[in-house]
C-alpha cells in the first residue's frame, strides 16, 4: 500500500491577521500545519502501521509549506516532496492541483489524503481537484475509513446524516475531523525531521507548463469583518433577567425569516 | 438572451437547502437567469419548491442520485453546463455541495470560490463575490479570470429570499446514469441531529459549552431549541468530551454559521469558536462569568449561570 498525504502550512487560529490601508492581508508569522491535514497524515500512518507500505507527505508551492512535511516527517511519514517553482507563487487551488496531479503521477500511490480544508483561505478545492484530474473517485467529509486491499468502507459526515459509503481504490479521501487523533511527535523525531532531505521538483522535471497554473481567481482586496456595537448586558434579578432574554429572543426570532 | 444562472440544488427529504434557494433569488437579483438542477431519485417535490424563483427547472431522477453520489452529479451537472453555458455555476457550501461545485470547477477548468457571502456583477457582467477568510478575521474580494463559467459555493443566509413568482417550468432531465460508471456507493445511511434543522441551515442557533455543566442538560438546550424553531450548536470542548457531535460543532475546525440569531449559553468564546458564528445577525451571550471573552463579540449579553436560567427561560416563553 503506497499513501500519499497533501499538506500545507496555515496561520495558527490565534495568530494576528490585519487587513492593511491598500487591502492587503498582514498576517502574523505564527504557522502551525494545517489542521486537518495532521489529520490525513495520522490516519496515513495508522494504516501503515496496520497493513504495511509506505507514506509519503506532498506539498506544493514551497515556502513555509516546507514545515509542514517536516512535521508529517516527524510524525512517521517515510518520505517528502516538495514541488517548487516560481510559478507555483500565485497559483490558486487549481494550479497547485495540477502541479500536485503531475507530482502524484510519478509517485503512483495507491490512495490519497488530504484535509477537508486548509484554514487559511479555506476554499477546500485542491483535494476534491486533484482527485478530478488524476480521475480518481473522491470522498469528503471522511470521519471513518476502512480498507480490505483493493476497496474501502468510509464513514462520511455530511449535513444531517452519517453514511456509509463503499468504493474502490485508488480513491482520493478528504479528512475531517474525529477520523484520527494527530500523534505529538517526540522531540528526537522533530529533530531528526529536521535534517531531513525533501524531494523537491520544478514544473519542468513534471512535464507541467507554467502556463497551466495561472490562476483563474484574483483576490481583488480585503476589508475587515463588520464590526458589533458595544455589547448591551441585562440587568435585574432573575425574573427580570429571564424575561429581558425572552423578548430579546422573541423579537429577534420574529425578525429572522 | 440573458445570462443563466445554474443552481445544482442540494435537497433533504423534498426541502432544497436554503442556500440554493437564496442564490436563485439573488441570480434574478442581479439580472440573470436562475435555472435550477435537482437531481434525485424523486425530485418531484424539491423542483416544486425550487420553481417559483426559477425561470427553469430541470429535474433528473434515478435511484442512483438518491443519495450525493459525485460520478453521478457531477455527469449530470456537466451536461447542464453544456446545456446552458451559464456564466454563473452555484451550489451550497456544504460537504457534498463544495465537493460538487470545486470538482466541476477543475473538470472544466473554470475558476472557483468556496463560501462566497456577497455576489455581484461587474461592469463586463463577469461575477464578484466576497468571502470569508482565515476564520472570518477579513473578508476577500474575489474577480474571476476569463470568459466561461464561474463556479462558487454559497454560504447559507447570505441572501435573502424574494417574494415567490409564477413557477417556473419544471423539465425533466434524462438522467442516463451508466451503473458501472459509478465507483462509490452509499451503503448506509443514519440520520443525526434528532429531526431537527441542522447548524448551517438554521436561522436560529443556540448554542451550549462547559458551562451546561453535564452533557444531559443539553436536554434544555433542546427544548428551547424547539420551542424557538432553532438547531442545536456546540463549542468545540463539549464535542471534544464527547458530550455532543462533531456535526453540532461550530467554529473553525467544525461549522460556520450565519444565522440571523445565536444565542450561546456556557460557551467562553474562545477565537476559534467566535470564527464560526461572527457572521451572524444578532448574538445574544449567557456566561456567568462577567469576564467572558464572548461578551465582547455579543449584541446582548446575560451573566448568569446558564442552568438557572434555562428552566425559566423556557417556561417564560411557554410550549
Amino acid at each position: 500500500m503506497k499513501i500519499c498525504v497533501l499538506v500545507k502550512q496555515v496561520p495558527d487560529h490565534e495568530a494576528v491577521i490585519r487587513v492593511g490601508e491598500d487591502g492587503s492581508l498582514e498576517v502574523e508569522d505564527r504557522y502551525v500545519t494545517n489542521f486537518f491535514d495532521e489529520i490525513a497524515v495520522e490516519q496515513a500512518i495508522l494504516l501503515r502501521e496496520s497493513q504495511g507500505g509506505t507514506v509519503t507527505a506532498v506539498s506544493a508551492g514551497g515556502g513555509r509549506n516546507v514545515d509542514a512535511l517536516r512535521r508529517a516527517l516527524a510524525m512517521g511519514a517515510d518520505a517528502a516532496v516538495m514541488v517548487d517553482d516560481p510559478a507555483l507563487a500565485d497559483a490558486d487551488g487549481l494550479g497547485l492541483a495540477r502541479a500536485l496531479d503531475a507530482c502524484l503521477g510519478t509517485l503512483e500511490p495507491d490512495l490519497v489524503l488530504a484535509g477537508r480544508v486548509g484554514l487559511d483561505d479555506e476554499m477546500g478545492l485542491v483535494g476534491p481537484a486533484v482527485a478530478e484530474l488524476l480521475g480518481w473517485a473522491h470522498l469528503a467529509g471522511v470521519v471513518g475509513l476502512d480498507l480490505d486491499g483493493e476497496t474501502f468502507t468510509a464513514i462520511r459526515l455530511v449535513e444531517g446524516a452519517r453514511e456509509t459509503v463503499a468504493g474502490r481504490l485508488p480513491a482520493l479521501l478528504t479528512c475531517s475531523k474525529g477520523l484520527a487523533e494527530p500523534r505529538v511527535p517526540k522531540v528526537m523525531q522533530v529533530m531528526k525531521a529536521s535534517r531531513a532531505r525533501i524531494d523537491t521538483r520544478d514544473l519542468a522535471s513534471l512535464g507541467v507548463d507554467p502556463a497551466a497554473v495561472a490562476p483563474l481567481i484574483r483576490v481583488a482586496g480585503h476589508t475587515p469583518p463588520p464590526g458589533r456595537a458595544a455589547v448591551r448586558m441585562i440587568e435585574g434579578d432573575l425574573p427580570e433577567q429571564v424575561q429581558a432574554l425572552a423578548s430579546i429572543l422573541l423579537v429577534s426570532a420574529g425578525g429572522t425569516s | 438572451m440573458m445570462s443563466a444562472a445554474l443552481v445544482l440544488v442540494e435537497h433533504a427529504s423534498g426541502v432544497p437547502r436554503r442556500a440554493c434557494l437564496e442564490t436563485l433569488c439573488k441570480a434574478r437579483d442581479l439580472g440573470l437567469s436562475p435555472v435550477a438542477l435537482v437531481c434525485g431519485a424523486d425530485p418531484a417535490a424539491a423542483a416544486v419548491a425550487c420553481a417559483p424563483f426559477a425561470d427553469r427547472v430541470l429535474a433528473a431522477a434515478s435511484d442512483d442520485l438518491e443519495r450525493y453520489n459525485a460520478d453521478a452529479h457531477l455527469a449530470l451537472a456537466a451536461r447542464a453546463v453544456a446545456e446552458l453555458s451559464p456564466v454563473l455555476v452555484a451550489g451550497p457550501s456544504t460537504i457534498t455541495g463544495r465537493d460538487l461545485v470545486a470538482r466541476l470547477s477543475a473538470r472544466l477548468g473554470g475558476p472557483y470560490a468556496a463560501e462566497i457571502i456577497d455576489l455581484a456583477l461587474g461592469a463586463d457582467g463577469r461575477p464578484l463575490a466576497v468571502r470569508a477568510v482565515h476564520g472570518g478575521k477579513a473578508l476577500a474580494r474575489i474577480a474571476f479570470e476569463g470568459s466561461g463559467p464561474c463556479f462558487v459555493t454559497v454560504r447559507s443566509n447570505a441572501f435573502p429570499m424574494s417574494e415567490p413568482r409564477a413557477p417556473g417550468p419544471i423539465e425533466s432531465l434524462e438522467a442516463g446514469i451508466d451503473p458501472s460508471s459509478l465507483r462509490m456507493r452509499v451503503t448506509n445511511v443514519e440520520e443525526t441531529g434528532g429531526g431537527r434543522v441542522g447548524v448551517t441551515e438554521a436561522d436560529i442557533v443556540v448554542a451550549g459549552g462547559r458551562g451546561l455543566g453535564d452533557p444531559g442538560n443539553f436536554a434544555l438546550l433542546e427544548r428551547l431549541a424547539d420551542r424557538l424553531g432553532a438547531a442545536v450548536g456546540a463549542s468545540r470542548a463539549v464535542v471534544d468530551a464527547g458530550w455532543r457531535d462533531a456535526s453540532d460543532q461550530v467554529g473553525k475546525s467544525g461549522n460556520t454559521v450565519a444565522p440571523g440569531l445565536y444565542v450561546a449559553f456556557g460557551v467562553s468564546g474562545s477565537a476559534h469558536h467566535v470564527m464560526g458564528m461572527d457572521g451572524s445577525g444578532v448574538v445574544v451571550v449567557i456566561n456567568k462569568d462577567p469576564n467572558a471573552l464572548f461578551f465582547q463579540y455579543a449584541d446582548h449579553g446575560l451573566a448568569a449561570d446558564a442552568l438557572e436560567i434555562l428552566p425559566a427561560l423556557i417556561e417564560a416563553l411557554g410550549e
